[in-house]
């Protein structure tokens, strides 16, 4: 093979290489692609055969799990998790992952709002955990006025996990 | 001249084909779209839902200057465990939702965003088991679950948001961005005392009370019987639930199709009549 020949191929292979690579890129851009997701937002959803309460349970999904949206109907989605497909309520999914309740706290720590990346949140401050001063109302002619204490009285009810499944139990 | 790499390219072609014919998909840029936000989506979504939370403290706050609360803590507790046992399968883990009883005659609940329910001792007082306690929870938690009143307002996180940026800067906030967010509880407020939410957003609200109870196994026809008895009292106690809310027959005939077109009918539903007046008792 002479030197024209070797360089001819260096080029065609060359070619050849780039447009495998464009479609990698591409088929990877594809893979991203595809379909509606919905996450299951409660403890346990179940998956019914059809969108109807007295259908029979085609399977469990947990909190957090990924579904495939097919078909949405009403108050149901249809949705497939592998080669298992059924209905489920559309309260109980949702568009992103469950996010761990946001609880208010009335420390004196900046903020209120955890997330799970560790990311904090600007969001709340001491003074906007006790709201808007009375005097900052009456300065900005507001009439509106606020009872803290009582919602702070409403915030401080705790039920234990424990307590709420003795009341489930009790019920059943 | 065969090469060893060109099985390994024939194969890499057909899965590219493969792959090429999914990117025909028409949500594929939308998904893209998503989850290449992937983290900054995440952020954005939960400082919306504390911005929710802030926002509804306030309107808790003037809704508890307006009525007094009522203090029986057994009563409270028991309120709230219902509350609680119907959050479970409400959808929106990351809130929690509290409930408040207020001294009120007035037959009437409400919910403030991030969380907040109030029933008044009136409302209580005319039901007559635990299924329909159940049921107007579960009715306000639906305004807050279909973020009525966050959407009707645009309560969110972003910069240029009244709420965010009070929330934000309360300490040094200008008068300005305080005075926007005082009218923008002004306006909650003015749906859920004068007057109303859109008649679409109420009858979402029956139509996730039902789903609520009927999956907390309370009996979901329970809500309709409780507008029935409502339908026929009289008296300035019910001029708000008349003022803020549709016509009762409508809304009834709206539970009752919610209930058929679901197949929810079925024996065995928890109506927790006996529980229900061991704890309403306290009110006389």
């Amino acid at each position: 093979m002479n030197m024209i020949d070797r360089e001819d191929k260096a080029k065609q292979y060359g070619r050849l290489m780039a447009i495998k690579a464009a479609l990698l890129v591409f088929a990877f851009m594809s893979l991203a692609a595809g379909y509606d997701v919905v996450y299951v937002q409660s403890a346990r959803a179940r998956v019914l055969e059809g969108p109807a309460f007295d259908s029979k349970i085609s399977f469990i999904a947990r909190k957090g799990q990924v579904l495939k949206v097919t078909e949405k109907k009403s108050q149901w989605v249809k949705v497939a998790d592998g080669d298992r497909e059924g209905w489920v309520l559309s309260i109980l999914v949702g568009p992103g992952a469950p996010i761990s309740r946001i609880s208010y706290s009335s420390g004196n720590d900046r903020s209120s709002a955890t997330k799970k990346r560790g990311r904090v949140s600007n969001f709340a401050t001491v003074a906007a955990i006790r709201g808007l001063a009375e005097d900052d109302r009456r300065r900005l002619g507001h009439s509106g006025r606020a009872n803290y204490p009582a919602l702070e009285e409403v915030e401080s009810l705790d039920i234990p996990d424990g307590e709420l499944d003795l009341f489930l139990n009790q019920s059943r | 001249m065969r090469t060893r790499g060109t099985g390994i390219s024939a194969m890499l072609m057909a899965l590219v084909a493969a792959f090429a014919i999914s990117a025909c998909s028409p949500h594929a840029a939308d998904y893209r779209k998503r989850a290449s936000m992937g983290e900054t989506a995440f952020a954005v979504e939960t400082d919306d839902i504390a911005a929710e939370i802030q926002f509804g403290r306030e309107v808790a706050a003037r809704m508890l200057a307006d009525y007094p609360l009522m203090k029986d803590d057994e009563l409270t507790r028991y309120v709230s465990l219902v509350a609680q046992a119907l959050a479970i399968n409400a959808g929106r883990p990351e809130i929690q939702f509290r409930v408040a009883i207020l001294k009120s005659d007035e037959m009437n609940a409400y919910a403030a965003p991030g969380g907040y329910i109030f029933i008044t001792r009136g409302a209580i007082k005319q039901m007559q088991n635990e299924a329909e306690l159940a049921a107007v929870i579960a009715h306000e938690m639906g305004h807050i679950t279909g973020k009525h009143i966050v959407n009707e307002l645009n309560i969110h996180a972003s910069d240029d948001s009244p709420v965010s940026g009070f929330t934000r800067f309360l300490g040094g906030a200008g008068d300005p961005a305080k005075l926007a967010f005082l009218n923008m509880v002004d306006k909650a407020m003015d749906i859920l005392l004068v007057r109303g939410y859109k008649k679409e957003d109420e009858r979402d609200a029956d139509r996730r009370a039902v789903m609520i109870s009927a999956l907390s196994a309370y009996e979901p026809a329970a809500l309709a019987t409780y507008l029935g008895r409502l339908k026929e009292a009289r008296g300035p106690e019910m001029e708000s639930l008349n003022r803020t809310h549709p016509p009762f027959q409508e809304r009834m005939d709206l539970i009752k199709a919610a209930i058929t077109d679901n197949s929810l009918q079925r024996e065995g539903y928890l109506m927790g009549v006996v529980r229900f007046n061991v704890y309403k008792k306290r009110l006389t």
